[in-house]
């Protein structure tokens, strides 16, 4: 399937009143999440539930296809707004995205990172989380430990833990569409419920490097709230791991500004 | 499966019970005794996680594995008080270290991988089967 952009000036229109702040864009490079919460009824998350429920098997990519009212949600003006602010307006849809179920009597995954270990420290790919369902922590949430998007672990080496001290188990209302950079350590936990949880991954790509700051940008809220990046802990970790962690994230920081790092940050 | 020691304190409860109205018999010693010959020592397991190499240093993550069968060690989103703050901890409540971790330092001045340093712990407990 091919990739979807954003359509041009309409795409524009609708998210600009949602572009994210400063303060925002700091805090998702600290820990490498935004949870966005919009306004769709109860009803129609409820269908979507419905549909997917009546679903013959998993279509993989072609979920999209199979329940075109997703086009909607990702659509959503907020969802539009976090994403351009995140990845630059001109982003795409990928052509991968997957329907995760979670069934009652489920045992929790694993920790693990997607993709494979050739990792960099910018904002390339954001993972857009849809849950069309209340989900409780009796419900098997997807959790994940903030501020791991900076570590590159081969997930076997991962296997020998269990529970993070400062793990963050996504509980949220129907509706809520959890925005995560792509290499953010995360899991599905038990469903010790009654009902199967379903979430909607789709990734959302970067098509140009940034050459400006792409959100709600102004540089004297930045330059009030970049001190953050050296001195907010997103988890318990070593002082030295901390130190180039300040480092990667000023990395980052300064890509998305669209600056080299060796020019001044705002 | 319970441990040798909640099966025994079971028993002493029941025993004082039957002291108590005078019923205690050779029953409840043979019961006892066959509680004692079908003991197994087994391993229970402890991985930590600790912010540095030494023992003093706070907790990131934890894993308990029981030697029970199909007992899985799962992340709970529940997890609410840790039961100790150190590794020390651990050790002060009979836990005894047997890997510490590796803290040769990383070369890499600049990538970060894993999170913490991994101590892996055990208890030897008699279980009644």
């Amino acid at each position: 399937m091919s990739n979807i952009k954003p359509s041009g000036e309409l795409q524009e229109c609708n998210f600009v009143d949602y572009l994210l702040t400063d303060e925002e864009m700091i805090t998702f490079v600290i820990h490498g999440y935004h949870i966005v919460e919009t306004d769709f009824t109860s009803e129609f998350n409820q269908s979507i539930y419905d549909e997917i429920e009546q679903l013959d098997g998993n279509p993989g990519d072609g979920i999209l296809d199979a329940v075109p009212k997703l086009y909607q949600v990702y659509q959503h003006p907020k969802v539009n707004g976090a994403l351009a602010s995140l990845l630059g307006h001109h982003y795409e849809m990928s052509g991968h995205r997957h329907c995760h179920v979670n069934p009652v009597g489920s045992r929790s995954q694993g920790w693990h990172q997607d993709g494979v270990n050739q990792r960099h420290h910018q904002i390339q790919t954001v993972l857009a989380m849809y849950y069309p369902q209340d989900v409780n922590s009796d419900m098997g949430p997807t959790v994940i430990v903030p501020g791991t998007h900076f570590r590159n672990a081969p997930t076997d080496q991962m296997a020998t833990y269990t529970n993070f001290r400062h793990q963050l188990p996504l509980t949220v209302k129907a509706g809520t569409v959890a925005i995560t950079h792509y290499d953010i350590w995360h899991a599905a936990s038990r469903n010790k419920g009654d009902r199967t949880r379903y979430m909607l991954k789709f990734l959302f790509n970067r098509t140009n490097d940034p050459d400006q700051p792409w959100w709600n940008h102004d540089p004297v809220v930045a330059k009030r709230e970049i001190h953050r990046l050296d001195s907010e802990r997103a988890g318990a970790c070593s002082q030295s791991d901390h130190y180039k962690e300040r480092g990667l994230r000023r990395q980052m920081w300064l890509h998305l500004l669209g600056q080299k790092s060796s020019k001044r940050e705002e | 499966m319970k441990t040798l020691n909640t099966q025994i304190e079971q028993w002493i409860h029941s025993a004082q019970k039957k002291i108590d109205n005078d019923s205690i018999c050779q029953a409840d010693l043979d019961y006892l005794s066959s509680i004692l010959q079908s003991q197994h020592i087994r391993q229970r397991i402890l991985y930590i996680h600790a912010v540095t190499p030494s023992i003093r240093s706070q907790l990131i993550a934890m894993s308990l594995h029981e030697p029970i069968k199909d007992q899985i060690a799962e992340i709970d989103p529940d997890y609410g008080e840790w039961p100790y703050r150190s590794v020390h901890d651990a050790v002060l409540d009979g836990w005894q270290i047997v890997q510490f971790p590796d803290q040769r330092a990383n070369f890499d001045d600049r990538e970060i991988d894993i999170l913490g340093y991994e101590f892996i712990l055990q208890k030897l407990e008699a279980y009644h089967e």
